[in-house]
């Protein structure tokens, strides 16, 4: 079941899952509207995109150029400025903002609270797996004194974060 | 003990959530957190949106949800404007003719249209 690299649907499964739990016991949703309720969630998607885009570009013409952040007024000059990005990735705070523009704010609540535990499962992650390479590295070294273990530690703590570049959660 | 895993998976495949997301061509990077919060805001907007279409199902007493139902909720809410097209478009019988103001359905169009492409039957029983 080879899926084509172009697939923008979202799985069938999950969105059956969703209507099935939102809807009262009794109600049925037909094929069409099924498939529509499909293609609203691809767009919905690509809506909150296109307002994380928007945010996001605007925040680097205004920052590029040092000026106050102002959400609403777009200075002309602005353009002038240099586009050099201070940032270049996408973070959770770029939604926040994004989904009370879009006039979701009731949304925001919730989705803190599943941005905390996702942070808490990822930080938990990180640690089970530092933790594992100290082990090994005690075992290695042991015949060696730990002179160098710290040193090491502090490498290992760069490389992570070098390595995880693109992954990495910028705090708000 | 360990906390019970929700009874029903809801979460959008983040891999998949970007692709889309990257449809757009002034999207960059994505941190790892981003796929994953529009997965809860997705999961949430649906709900949203059947709860509201839900109520017009009832309202006309009948016990399946259809498209009719949804273009009203969608022309009734603010919220959903961004739904429009896909109201206007949706009972055409060809995806082929869509003329679309906003470029997010016509996305979606082409995905549909792409020759050979052989869509899943959506058998799935509700």
């Amino acid at each position: 079941m080879a899926e084509r690299p172009e697939d923008l649907n979202l799985p069938n499964a999950v969105i059956t899952r969703i209507i099935k739990e939102a809807l009262p016991d009794g109600v049925n949703v037909s094929k069409e509207a099924r498939k529509a309720i499909s293609q609203a969630a691809s767009i919905f998607v690509l809506y909150a995109t296109s307002w994380l885009v928007a945010r996001f570009v605007l925040y680097e013409k205004l920052y590029s150029g040092n000026l106050p952040k102002c959400n609403l007024c777009v200075d002309p000059s602005a353009n002038n400025f240099a586009m050099k990005a201070k940032r270049k990735t996408l973070n959770a705070g770029d939604v926040m903002s994004a989904m009370e523009e879009m006039e979701f704010e009731r949304f925001l609540q919730p989705l803190r609270q599943a941005l905390e535990a996702y942070k808490k499962g990822q930080k938990g992650k990180k640690e089970a797996s530092e933790q594992k390479r100290k082990e090994k590295k005690n075992i290695t070294d042991e015949n060696d004194k730990s002179r160098d273990e710290e040193e090491d530690e502090h490498m290992d703590d760069e490389q992570e974060g070098e390595n995880e570049g693109e992954e990495e959660d910028v705090e708000n | 003990m360990p906390g019970q895993k929700r009874k029903y998976n809801v979460r959008f495949p983040p891999g998949r959530i970007k692709k889309i997301m990257q449809k757009d061509t002034e999207v960059g990077r994505i941190a790892s957190a981003v796929p994953i919060i529009i997965s809860k805001a997705l999961e949430m907007f649906l709900r949203s949106f059947l709860t509201m279409t839900c109520k017009i199902t009832q309202s006309r007493n009948s016990r399946v949800m259809s498209i009719n139902h949804m273009k009203q909720c969608i022309h009734s809410e603010k919220l959903f404007d961004f739904l429009k097209d896909l109201a206007d478009q949706a009972s055409t019988a060809s995806t082929s003719e869509c003329k679309c103001q906003s470029h997010f359905y016509s996305i979606i169009c082409e995905n549909a249209q792409v020759p050979g492409k052989k869509m899943k039957a959506d058998t799935v029983p509700l």
